[in-house]
Order: C-alpha cells, then structure tokens, then sequence
C-alpha cells in the first residue's frame, strides 16, 4: 500500500537537489513530481505506508532544507472525482 | 586589512576552536595546506593510511568530547576517507574532514587524482562543502565546525581546491551559532516531560534503556541523578556502556543480540520503557513485533528522525537529553514516582547469563576468561576501545566503563578495522590516561600499519591481539545458521604478530597457554611505552547470549 505525501521546501542552495531525491529513493518512495525554482521546491511522492512517516523528519534533517511543509489533501472536489476514477481504469 | 591564504584561513578557525591535534595523510592536492601546517600551533599525525586518520580523529573525539578533524588529499586520498565518515555518521561522531581538491579550473575533467568528494560524501555525511571562492571559506569552515559539533553531531566535509589553498582573502572567521532553519539544541516543551512523568508514575515495572546520545549531549552526570532519584532497572546499550555508573544497583548490563539474559528479560517483561539517546537499532530490538510486547515507551532524542521511526512510542520527546532532564528532575521532589527497587532487584536477581567459559581441553586461552581476567586487571578508568567482531561483544559484555568516554566502538556501523587507530586517537586525547585497543585477528590486519605511528610517536597504549584464527563472527554464524559450512573465514596462517610487532619497533609478548595467563597479563600492562599482547585463544568460542537474527529478544539462546 502506498501513501502520496506532498511536500513543499525551501533549499539553501538548488544544488542540493540531488540529495533530496537520493534520500526519497532510499527510504523507499517513488517521486511522481517535481518542480523547482529559486530555492524553492515541490515534491510529490508515493512512499510505502508503513514507512510514510520517515520522509518528513528526514527530509527536515537535511541542513539544506531551511523550511519543509508537509501538504495534506483535504477533501476532493466533485470535478475532481471523475478524472480520478477515469485514470484508475486507464 | 590582512590578507590570509584559504589554508591559514582554515587552519586559524580550527586552532580558535580549540583543536590541537589532526591526523592525516599528504598529497598532491592538499600541499599547500601541509605547507601552512608547519607554521601553525596544530599537531599533525601522520597516519599510515587515511582511512585511519578518520578513526584515530573518531577515537579522539570520543574520548575527549571535542571535535575530531583528519585531512587527506584528493581522489584517493578522499575515498579513504568514505569508511570513516560512514562509522562516524552512524554512531554520531564529531568529525571533520578536510580534503584537498584539484584546482577549480580541472573539477569536472578527469583529472589527476581528482574525484567528486561531494558525490561520495553525500550519503553518509551530515553535511559536506565544496569551496570554489576564497572568500566564501571563512564564513564555511566556520559553519562546518558549527554544524559537526552541534545538534545530533556527524561528520562534516569541506572540499576545498589547490588554488583556493592557495588564493588570499582579507575576510575573517567569525564563529557562529545559528544556520537558518537548523535547530542547534531542541528542547522539549514541559507539557511533554509532565506526559514522560505521568507514564512513569503509572508504570510497575519500568525500565531504562539509554544510548550514546547521552554521552553527545553531555547528560552523564545527570542521567546518574535521575537513576539514583527512580531507582529503576537501566540498560546500556552499545554506545551508552558507562553512561550508567558501573555500581549502580540497577545496572542490568547491554539489550539485544549479545546482550545480557537479564537486560533482554527486563525489556520483554517490562511495561514501561524509557529510552535516551538511543535508536532502537536492529541489533538491540531483535524482531521488532516481539520487541517489549507488554510496555508503553518514552523516547527523549534530539534528533526527530528517531522518534517513532522503527517503535511507535507514546511520548516523543524531541530534545536535547540535557535539557529535558534538568526539566524532568524538579518533579521527583514535587510529584514523586512509585518506589521500582523491588522490581529492580526481581530484574538483576536474572543474572547475565555470561556463563564461566570450559577449560579449553588444548590448554589454549579461553577468549572470555582472557577478558574477564583483562577488565580485572584494568579496571573502570582506563579507556577500552575495540575492534568489530566476536572480541567486541566479549569485551561489551564484560567492561565496567566508569563513564561513556572510556568505550570506544564502532556500534552502527561496525567498522573492522577502528580498534587499533581509535586507540591511537583517544591516547592524543587523553594523554595521562591508560587506553587499551583490544582488536581480532581479522580487523587488527585492517589496519596494522598504524604500529608505525604508535612507535614514532611513542605511545604508551597497549594492544590486545586476541587471535583464533578465524573472522569468529562470521564463523560462528556459518556454524549455527549454514550448517557449519564455513565459507572465507580461515586465517589459519596468521602471522607472528608479536614478532610483527617488535619489527615495527613495539615491546611484544605471547600468550598461549591458559596457565601463564596471569603473568603475562601484568608483564604486558605494566611495562612502559607501546606493547603489544599476541593471545592464541580457543579456536572456536561461540558469543552468547545470543539472540538469532529475526527472533526476539525472548528467543534469546545462551549456549550451543
């Protein structure tokens, strides 16, 4: 079972990137997207459940991560529903 | 203003922090740094390999508390140094590497001894530097320092090219307290040590287990108040040994694999667990769903990482040890918790299940005996540090450590070859003090090379050998778990290492018969200057207790 965990950072430097994502692989997760700009960063990531709670700490850990939100999903709206459930049949 | 070379600059910062003494190995690319060196008031250690400049600075920071710093040079220089870091970022060590690097202009072409230090480094470091501007290296030495000593420490690597060695700047070093976004000493708010004190005051049979976190955060002395005032049963793990006093009526021993039948006992029937500084690793839980089935944990740890990472505890608090203890004590005094020394008594009354090991019917040395007879001799106060492996877990099970910095292994990582060096380290730290490196066969031919420096310098520690002609760990794993089917584990033509010893220039003596046990051992710790003790032991000595890999603590076997 996998858990899509959302994140949002800023980087001392964009060139610690790489460390970022070396660290999602090893703790198991697959990033499904990124985008990065002027020290700042989105994640998205499927990680396994168990393990779901690992990513936030450690990715706070990492001296170049100066700040780390974690964004939860809410509630899905009605446009949404459809679109969803049209990709899982895909 | 003052112009500095990158290399003074470097040098300055490290002497204004207080440093002394670094271990190292030359190159190519470092030259101008070994060149600032001779005027500086730092002593230099040349090592005989870099990956022992890396241990003998762990061993020097862990004896002494303050930061350990080695330098290599670039390209193979620096992955030498990759085992080190890796021993010293897993068990929290203070370290800080300097490498050399080709100029800036070469980075990135393949050249000569050059090697992408950040790229290797990036894994196993807490944080790593590659310095491209001069200027820029004041305000980062400062903050590599900063950074390796504070918070959960680790090691720091600061890359920095030949030019930028070279190259001048008039900026100055200032220390620092503060990286943004980094929490230097989290303290816990009181809220969360009130929940840590409700538990225990509901608990019956409470237990402790505390870590090397408490040794990094300074908390010794407190940690023994805070035992006296609860009287409860502790635990040590690995590279908590000594954080306990060694008299402490209380004092159940080590948790896990090796660890004492009355630690494992405790924790399995426990139904509070407070644990300090420690990681709750595989090797101490055994298999994590028969892990103190019956108890509630408390888990005081700086770094957030920890808490709830592998044991789901049901307070975290994310702290400084210190810190939260000089909260935690004043509610003794206002709110005090049930007397535990009944129960304390029932948990040590288990006993260790270290059982007195048989003759061997050869007349060889029993390893344990030799152990039990070494710790006797030594005592509390002189610093043990060991190698990985069979040795480690005997001496584990037997020292009596009268303060954490008197233990020095490699816990996490369990890095073969750090005994002999560690050693070497910890002498520079505390040169009045008694240190023994107790090493294997195995690991000691690691990194043997270092006599050479023992000798050059001329210092006094000694070395235990215990040798049984196997890598006994692996040995006895492939004898309980692969059918005795023993596979790469044979050094039945060790060499002499006494005679070894003496052509490095060491004072050496032999000991091969169970019998002359006694007078070898006083004639090898009491002569002066460096010596070297060559003990043929019992070929094929099991550890035990032992907890097999996957079972829980409760499975624990005790004998073949």
């Amino acid at each position: 079972m996998m858990k899509s965990l959302t994140f949002a950072m800023k980087l001392r430097q964009m060139s610690s990137l790489p460390k970022v994502l070396m660290l999602c692989q090893r703790l198991g997760g697959t990033v499904t997207y990124l985008s990065a700009a002027d020290g700042q960063a989105n994640l998205v990531l499927l990680a396994p459940r168990d393990r779901a709670h690992r990513f936030a700490p450690q990715l706070r850990r990492l001296v170049d991560v100066t700040s780390l939100t974690e964004l939860h999903v809410l509630g899905v709206t009605p446009a949404q529903t459809p679109r969803r459930a049209g990709r899982r049949t895909a | 203003m003052l112009k500095r070379t990158g290399s003074k600059v470097v040098i300055d910062a490290l002497a204004d922090a207080g440093v002394t003494t670094v271990f190292g190995y030359p190159g190519g690319a470092i030259m101008p740094f070994y060149d600032a060196l001779l005027d500086s008031p730092l002593e230099h250690i040349l090592v005989r390999h870099e990956q022992s400049a890396t241990h003998a600075a762990d061993g020097y920071a862990r004896a002494s508390g303050r930061m350990g710093v080695c330098i290599a040079t670039s390209g193979p220089g620096a992955t030498n140094l990759v085992t080190g870091i890796c021993t010293a970022a897993m068990d929290s060590t203070p370290l800080l590497c300097i490498t050399g690097q080709v100029p800036t202009a070469l980075i990135g072409t393949d050249a000569f001894q050059e090697a992408d230090v950040p790229g290797l480094v990036t894994a196993i470091s807490k944080h790593y530097y590659q310095v491209r501007d001069v200027d820029d290296l004041p305000e980062i030495i400062a903050e590599a320092i900063f950074l390796t000593t504070t918070g959960r420490p680790g090691p720091v690597v600061v890359d920095i090219p030949k030019d930028v060695q070279i190259a001048t700047t008039t900026r100055r070093c200032e220390p620092i307290d503060h990286v943004d976004g980094y929490v230097a000493r989290p303290v816990c708010d009181e809220a969360k040590v009130r929940l840590a004190h409700e538990l225990l005051k509901s608990a019956e049979k409470p237990v402790c287990i505390v870590g090397g976190g408490c040794k990094l955060s300074g908390a010794t002395e407190k940690f023994r108040e805070w035992c006296d005032i609860t009287q409860m049963p502790v635990i040590t793990t690995l590279n908590g040994i000594g954080c306990a006093d060694p008299e402490y009526k209380g004092w159940l021993g080590m948790p896990g694999m090796h660890g004492h039948r009355r630690s494992n006992r405790a924790i399995t029937e426990c139904d509070l667990i407070v644990a300090m500084g420690i990681r709750f690793d595989d090797r101490v839980t055994g298999k994590l769903a028969m892990f103190a089935p019956e108890a509630r944990i408390i888990h005081i740890d700086i770094d957030e990482c920890e808490l709830s990472k592998l044991v789901k505890v049901d307070a975290a608090l994310h702290s400084d040890m210190g810190a939260a203890l000089e909260m935690w004590l004043p509610l003794f005094t206002s709110d005090p918790v049930p007397d535990f020394a009944e129960w304390r008594d029932e948990a040590m009354a288990i006993g260790t299940g270290l059982n007195p090991a048989p003759a061997p019917a050869d007349g060889k040395v029993a390893p344990t005996t030799l152990l039990d007879e070494v710790m006797q001799l030594i005592g509390g106060d002189a610093i043990v540090t060991t190698d990985v492996g069979q040795h480690q877990m005997w001496a584990a099970q037997r020292v009596r450590a009268s303060h954490p910095t008197k233990f020095v292994t490699s816990g996490g990582a369990g890095t073969m070859g750090f005994g002999l060096p560690s050693a070497m380290g910890a002498q520079f730290a505390c040169k009045d003090q008694r240190v023994l490196a107790i090493a294997g066969d195995g690991g000691f031919q690691m990194t043997m090379s270092e006599l050479a420096t023992i000798r050059r310098c001329n210092l006094p520690l000694k070395i235990l050998v215990m040798d049984n002609k196997f890598l006994g760990m692996v040995r006895q794993w492939q004898e309980m778990f692969f059918d005795n089917r023993y596979s790469g584990v044979d050094l039945s033509d060790n060499p002499d290492f006494a005679a070894l010893a003496r052509v490095f220039g060491l004072t050496a003596f032999t000991l091969n018969e169970a019998d002359r046990m006694g007078e070898t051992l006083a004639a090898w710790w009491n002569c002066d200057g460096p010596a070297l003790l060559h003990a043929i032991c019992h070929l094929e000595e099991n550890v035990f207790p032992m907890v097999p890999a996957g079972a829980g603590l409760a499975d624990m076997v005790e004998s073949a």
